[in-house]
């Protein structure tokens, strides 16, 4: 009884006999034994940044230890086991070369920045580089390869086995070769593969198969952030009886293929936790997802997920836009300088328009968001990117006669800086869009099927921050079949690395082309 | 651009969209992969949440726990759903959803008859029989649709510009046409 135990601990027995327990009389209440004769009989007692004392017998929280230092380049802690204060950067500089990333939203070199280094992902990059053609902004102008034009190299060759296979993503971790990323089907299942390519596509290591389970496993996502690479992916591990159930899992990938830590489940819900995006911050992780099981109206909804440098969920996952029972479907993310850009279709298979909203690193959106495509048509598969200080999107609208590839541009808060016009020119079909960003202009790579070759091929060209034409358009594949779906990176000598899936030999494998750089790089 | 997966969504009780448990939804980010030891990852990498990572040693690898020998399970299957007079009048092949014990025991799919429906290319679903015979019902980067059922093997087997998209029915080299 809770009653017997409140009279057991605040009455003795005998002021029980002489009066009431609290009673007045003219007796001195005995006092019970006293709480403490140390400090280490209190609770909390260990802790030097909250230390706690015994004063007459009775605990006391004596004055917590203060780190703060005032200043913002600093994450300050105090270490209980020896109350002393930690005053650790509040940046990182991942790629080592003395050089701190900026602070969520802040440019870098701007006042209370913390950080000036332009690109953290690569030591090639920092103020005051001499700029080379590298695929990277070795002087921090806000120009990759200033000036420098792009030849395709006429070669193909498949890095996937398997049944069939899809291309993922193309990672480049400033070394020899890249990491191409890829879902194939062997043995009636699906897994993920990294494997690791040279600078001409071929094999330098087995591939890893990343998803061991044998239960199906799709996306993929690959971004290298100067010393390791985060991932992003679905699979249906978690499904019991015969209801599917996809969840987004997030790993850190060392730059030879291996897994960093053990799976992190990022969702958990019975439904298609499907699609993710993975964007990084210059500080952590951002994925973006459509997801079927958390939403309360079953439609897909957008939700996000910050992760940390190590692989570690900052909070839960968040609704990045509440839009009533409207579906919210195929994400993808650009982080910015001042805003993490995210664009996706809103509607159903029929009835859709591509959205775009800006958020800050929390999550919180800077901007409502805004339908693009408006007057040009409606459109799907939107793709983002971060070019200097603005977004580039793009699109293809497979309802516009011909089919063809639109794009604008944003600004970090949102803002209309290019209105939605057609990007590509074309008899038949173009679809697929990807951009890669170089500050002044942008490196436009899609597929097309108006040659006559019997299926789509690989077309690319530069475009200016107006989204014009720069340069001629070049051809990059030419078989029968679909070539499709590239992904384009920077990758080792100024190359521009691409994977992309070809059916050439009957079935959809992972190919890898890639263009290289031409010409002096121009220097101011 | 990044391959958004088709996934068939299916004749019987497959589809998902059940409610989840709010209190899940919070959590969710804090869930380690039940599958694996989660002990490892401390004695594995080393790693401290938040720390800089200038103090971070290179390459700290985790060694996962695979399903050895997990048995490649049989698919139930009822039809074909590309061959003629497969099904009854009235009914049509579809692929019904694996049965999953574990994760290292994840089902394959099946086929059976099932009614039919009447959605034609692009027509929004939420099940596979709102698709006419020889469509398939996936959810896909776009809203979930019906798509013409193609062979990823056979090129041209969609029109128009149309491509054969993979999806995930697994072991059938079944394709939806995009």
């Amino acid at each position: 009884m809770r009653v017997s135990a409140w009279l057991r601990h605040s009455c003795s027995v005998s002021v029980l006999v002489l009066g009431a327990c609290g009673s007045r009389t003219g007796f001195e209440l005995v006092a019970g034994p006293p709480d403490c004769t140390a400090a280490k009989d209190c609770d909390g007692f260990g802790d030097l940044c909250s230390p706690v004392g015994c004063v007459n017998g009775t605990c006391q929280d004596l004055a917590p230890v203060s780190c703060e230092d005032n200043n913002p380049c600093t994450s300050d802690s105090c270490d209980p086991t020896n109350g002393m204060c930690l005053h650790p950067p509040s940046t990182l500089d991942l790629d080592h070369d003395g050089h701190r990333s900026p602070l969520p939203g802040k440019a870098p070199g701007e006042p209370n920045s913390c950080g000036d280094d332009c690109d953290d992902s690569n030591p090639m990059a920092f103020p005051g580089g001499v700029e080379v053609c590298d695929g990277v902004d070795n002087d921090c102008n806000g120009i990759v390869d200033d000036g420098a034009q792009f030849s395709p190299v006429g070669d193909v060759v498949q890095v996937s086995d398997g049944t069939h296979a899809e291309p993922q993503s193309l990672g480049y971790s400033g070394g020899s070769g890249y990491m191409s990323v890829y879902s194939a089907e062997v043995d009636s299942r699906t897994s993920i593969y990294l494997h690791a390519l040279s600078d001409t596509g071929t094999s330098t290591a087995p591939a890893v198969k990343f998803t061991p389970s044998p239960a199906d496993a799709y996306g993929g996502p690959l971004v290298w952030i100067g010393d390791r690479y985060g991932i992003a992916w679905s699979d249906r591990r978690e499904a019991r009886g015969r209801t599917l159930n996809y969840e987004v899992y997030f790993n850190l990938v060392n730059p030879d293929g291996t897994k960093r830590n053990a799976d992190l489940r990022v969702t958990n819900a019975e439904g298609f936790s499907i699609n993710v995006a993975l964007a990084w911050t210059g500080n952590e992780f951002v994925l973006v997802w459509q997801d079927d099981g958390i939403s309360f109206s079953g439609q897909d909804a957008l939700f996000a997920q910050r992760v940390d440098v190590s692989g570690a969920a900052i909070g839960g996952n968040v609704r990045l836009v509440d839009d009533d029972n409207a579906g919210q479907t195929g994400p993808t993310i650009a982080a910015g300088v001042r805003s993490l850009g995210v664009v996706w279709l809103r509607g159903d298979a029929e009835h859709h328009e591509i959205m775009f909203a800006p958020f800050d690193s929390e999550l919180k959106a800077l901007a409502a968001p805004v339908s693009l495509a408006g007057m040009v048509g409606t459109g799907v598969y939107p793709i983002i990117v971060h070019n200097q200080s603005e977004y580039i999107i793009a699109w293809y609208d497979p309802e516009s006669s011909p089919t063809t590839i639109y794009g604008t541009v944003r600004g970090e808060l949102g803002e209309e800086i290019v209105a939605p016009h057609t990007l590509t020119k074309t008899t038949m079909h173009a679809r697929y869009p990807s951009i890669l960003p170089y500050g002044d202009r942008s490196l436009l790579i899609w597929s097309d099927d108006r040659d006559g070759n019997t299926g789509y091929e690989l077309y690319a060209k530069m475009i200016d921050r107006k989204l014009e034409t720069l340069t001629p358009e070049q051809r990059l594949t030419n078989s029968i079949g679909e070539s499709i779906d590239p992904i384009a990176t920077f990758g080792p000598a100024g190359q521009v690395g691409v994977l992309f899936s070809d059916d050439r030999t009957g079935m959809p494998q992972a190919y890898f082309t890639h263009l290289n750089c031409l010409g002096a790089v121009a220097k101011p | 651009m990044p391959s958004f997966r088709w996934i068939a969504l299916l004749g019987v009780a497959a589809c998902g969209g059940s409610l989840a448990d709010p209190s899940l939804v919070a959590d969710a980010g804090h869930h380690r992969d039940a599958g694996h030891d989660p002990s490892m990852v401390d004695q594995m990498s080393g790693v401290v949440p938040g720390a800089d990572a200038a103090t971070i040693d290179a390459f700290p690898v985790y060694v996962e726990d695979a399903c050895a020998d997990a048995p490649l399970e049989i698919p139930p299957l009822e039809c074909d759903p590309f061959a003629p007079n497969s099904c009854p009048q009235g009914r049509a092949c579809y692929p019904i959803p694996p049965h999953g014990t574990d994760a290292c025991h994840p089902g394959r799919y099946g086929t059976m008859c099932l009614r039919q429906g009447i959605g034609g290319q692009g027509s929004p679903c939420s099940d596979g029989t709102d698709c006419v015979g020889g469509f398939l019902c996936v959810k896909t980067g776009i809203g979930d649709m019906c798509v013409q059922l193609c062979r990823l093997d056979q090129f041209g087997s969609c029109m128009n510009g149309r491509i054969c998209r993979e999806v995930d029915v697994t072991g059938s080299e079944w394709g939806g046409c995009e």
